[in-house]
């Protein structure tokens, strides 16, 4: 559900701005509509900026260090120092950060010279000095084993050091100016030795750990910089949203415009009657971007960042969320459609819940324990467990299923079965005809809420599509179109097809028609009568074959199902094949057991994985193209994000 | 020689529809990993958008199993014939709207890694190439009428 909101018109007095915009801050209850940006920026801001940025950043890297300094720690942590001063501390720390930086970028330097040096050993510049005191020059090479061996070494004084891995490196000495064309990587290395290399290293170490335990002074005044930094950012966003206030009648009065929540005008009012301001609140006009605040119950609000993912929507549309919800939970259920998966994914949701302390993934912890019990659900449907049969029953072949229960025919309605003509899968012509449910669903929805907010009228566009879907199926029932079948189409064992013959093909020609006349002459009200039909044409065209087109996209809540069932199957079959004799008798205590196990284990935690991938990503697809586009939602509203202490919402 | 004509079907009609999704997959994928350098917070619709392009395997998969519902040595030439056409039909569609599919999801993933908020504009348009891969699995469950 979308918070209705109410729209607030302020006139201030220049001398209570800074008392109001104060107690507005602590309320946390006004969005406030700021001019655009750059207007805001003088010097005061600017110096808070920066104040604001330079204190995060130094709680950000003491937050970040923490635990590795403490960890490591060797010496005493000496007594922090006697001054608190936020600003003292934060020079303080600042030098001591670009000291540590500055530091391990030396570090970093002297262990790539130790890399280059080490398999050369200590001679390497040394020897190169001296003969080069004597006019010789000393070269280093690398080059890989084949190209080392092409290499025509006459008339060359060349040295192998080292020969691994396919690589030679060798140096070559030359004499004076004579410099030898040698195909290989040469490489030069650093004027230091190694020993001297390793030695700066060790100082540079010593250096960062005093450095390190500078840094550890600070930790006990962590929470008095991170109040610090706090109170910068308020006083950054209060100086930012002050700044951008519009003044009239030369600067002694000030406009404020802003959104509330409509339950929050009682507190608001109050506030603001402290003051000798002059405001009035009204509800918001049709065409004003509104903030949007989305406010559902604790089921719903599991699902919320999933309609987030895609984005919010508009303050004049429908929250999508309650409307998708159920459907995303039964369609990912579908979708992993196993017992056994959604038991293991369900139990270890549960375990991640019960054991996390951070709300975020407690409450997905909680989302994916919901969406492990629909592929429960959806498993006994579609009696699968781990890609095994589970229940028996009729048209089941005789001790294919986990449990001897023959409970198939009352439980696993979607379940696969063998009849005359061969193997039936019922979950694919249920995929459909919940596509066509939920597409129904959508635009009974549509239609409701065209009515609900522009009149009678606008509903006659919307119920068309209905009208005509509903008409078109049912005459495709009665006359046979296209050899389709349709009035014998089954879900299992239930004719769903001949349901739809109750109805008499005149009733369902009307429907079509009407709705065929509702789209032609009530599509997009805005345009003239006469270029309507023209309009509604194309419109038809759309709906044609964007309905068909929706309607099969539904199959892959088949597909997915089957093709996870099946590779889940596939596992299990190999790992009981390597217990399981010629004369089909598994042998339990045969060694091969343990690979058994471990097939199973490694199988099926690789399917369940990528079932989940799947399992996620098409259900959503599903929300955002095929039922969105039905429900007509365009989305792209921007979240109610009030002024307050830590908060600030830029509108133009 | 029907039945030749129809397994050659079934092999260009799951080969070819699972091979596009494959390449389209890859490809945003690979945009996805690209993206993550500059926006890593934005891993869960790079997600979804490199699974769009998987689709078309699905759709491949679906007509596999419709038609294997039919498949029997026994099959005429003909009918064998219509195996083959819908396998060309799917696995031709499905591979190239695959390929195309997850290019449109790429530049959507790249502009996402620079900072516009195109995923639900992403998602819409990436539904035109599928429509074709859509229409070429209605055109093989109408042969399959024919068949009948």
């Amino acid at each position: 559900m979308i918070v209705k909101m109410k729209k607030l018109s302020l006139l201030l007095h220049h001398a209570e701005k800074s008392g109001l915009m104060k107690k507005l801050q602590e309320a946390g209850l006004l969005q406030i509509e700021l001019k655009e940006e750059g207007a805001t920026e003088t010097e005061r801001f600017k110096a808070l900026y920066l104040m604001k940025k330079r204190s995060a950043q130094a709680v950000a890297y003491l937050e970040k260090v923490m635990p590795a300094i403490s960890a490591n720690r060797t010496k005493p942590v000496l007594p922090s120092p006697a001054s608190s001063d936020p600003l003292t501390m934060l020079d303080s720390i600042e030098s001591t950060v670009k000291a540590i930086q500055e530091n391990e970028s030396a570090q970093s330097a002297v262990l790539s010279d130790i890399r280059l040096l080490t398999p050369w050993g200590e001679h390497g510049p040394v020897m190169q000095n001296q003969l080069a005191e004597k006019g010789c020059a000393i070269r280093f090479f690398e080059a890989p084993d084949k190209v080392f061996h092409a290499i025509d070494l006459t008339d060359k004084a060349v040295e192998v050091i080292s020969h691994e891995n396919g690589k030679v490196l060798f140096m070559a000495i030359e004499n004076g100016a004579v410099s030898l064309p040698i195909h290989a990587n040469e490489i030069k290395l650093p004027d230091s030795t190694l020993p001297q290399a390793q030695e700066r290293a060790a100082l540079l170490k010593q250096e960062t750990e005093s450095l390190h335990q500078r840094l550890q002074e600070w930790f006990p005044l962590l929470p008095t910089l991170s109040r610090f930094a706090e109170n910068q950012h308020s006083e950054f966003l209060l100086e930012q949203v002050s700044g951008s206030l519009q003044a009239t009648a030369e600067g002694r009065l000030y406009f404020i415009t802003g959104f509330f929540r409509a339950d929050h005008e009682k507190p608001l009012s109050e506030l603001l009657q402290t003051f000798s301001c002059y405001w009035e609140s009204h509800d918001p006009s049709p065409d004003e971007e509104v903030p949007v605040l989305l406010e559902n119950n604790a089921f719903f609000r599991l699902f919320e960042p999933i309609t987030r993912l895609f984005a919010l929507p508009s303050y004049h549309e429908m929250d999508p969320t309650p409307l998708f919800a159920p459907f995303f939970t039964f369609f990912v259920g579908l979708c992993l459609g196993d017992v056994g998966y959604g038991l293991i994914i369900s139990i270890a949701a549960l375990i991640a819940f019960k054991k996390a302390a951070s709300p975020i993934v407690r409450s997905t912890a909680l989302i994916v324990a919901i969406l492990g019990g629909s592929a429960v659900v959806a498993g006994l449907l579609l009696n699968s467990c781990f890609g095994s049969t589970l229940f028996a029953g009729s048209g089941i072949p005789e001790g294919s299923s986990l449990l001897p229960l023959a409970w198939a025919d009352h439980l696993c309605l979607l379940g696969p079965f063998q009849d005359a003509s061969g193997s039936v899968y019922p979950a694919m012509a249920f995929a459909v005809c919940l596509g066509f449910f939920q597409i129904t669903y959508a635009s009974v929805i549509r239609t409701l809420h065209a009515i609900r907010h522009n009149g009678w009228l606008a509903g006659f566009y919307p119920i068309s599509f209905l009208l005509m879907s509903i008409g078109a199926i049912g005459l495709i029932a009665h006359t046979n179109f296209l050899n389709l079948n349709l009035a014998e189409l089954k879900v299992g064992r239930f004719a769903v097809g001949a349901a739809l013959l109750h109805l008499s093909l005149t009733a369902y020609l009307g429907m079509a028609v009407s709705g065929l006349f509702f789209l032609l002459l009530f599509n997009h009200p805005e345009k003239s009568i006469l270029v309507r039909p023209l309009t509604g044409l194309w419109d038809l065209y759309n709906f044609i074959f964007g309905y068909i087109g929706d309607l099969l996209s539904y199959l892959r809540l088949f597909a997915l199902g089957l093709a996870s069932g099946l590779l889940g199957s596939a596992f299990t079959q190999i790992a009981f094949g390597m217990i399981t004799g010629p004369d089909g008798i598994r042998h339990f205590n045969s060694p091969l057991f343990l690979f058994t196990i471990l097939i199973l284990l490694v199988g099926h935690t690789l399917n369940v994985l990528l079932a989940m991938i799947g399992s996620f990503v098409h259900p959503l697809r599903l929300t955002f193209v095929e039922f969105y586009k039905n429900l007509n939602f365009q989305g792209g509203g921007k979240a109610f994000v009030p002024f307050s202490r830590t908060e600030n919402k830029s509108s133009h | 020689m029907g039945y030749i004509l129809a397994l050659i079907g079934l092999g260009l009609m799951v080969g070819f529809a699972g091979g596009g999704s494959a390449i389209g997959t890859s490809i945003t994928g690979s945009s996805v990993l690209g993206m993550l350098r500059k926006r890593p917070d934005q891993f869960g619709p790079g997600m979804v958008l490199t699974a769009v392009p998987g689709t078309q395997g699905l759709y491949g998969f679906v007509g596999f199993f419709l038609y294997k519902a039919m498949l029997s040595p026994d099959l005429t030439i003909l009918q064998g014939a219509i195996f083959l056409g819908a396998g060309l039909m799917m696995g031709t569609a499905c591979f190239i709207s695959g390929i195309f599919q997850g290019k449109v999801c790429a530049n959507g993933i790249n502009a996402i890694g620079n900072g516009q908020d195109v995923f639900g504009k992403t998602m819409v348009l990436a539904a035109f190439p599928e429509f074709y891969a859509i229409l070429s699995l209605i055109g093989a469950i109408l042969l399959l009428s024919v068949m009948k």
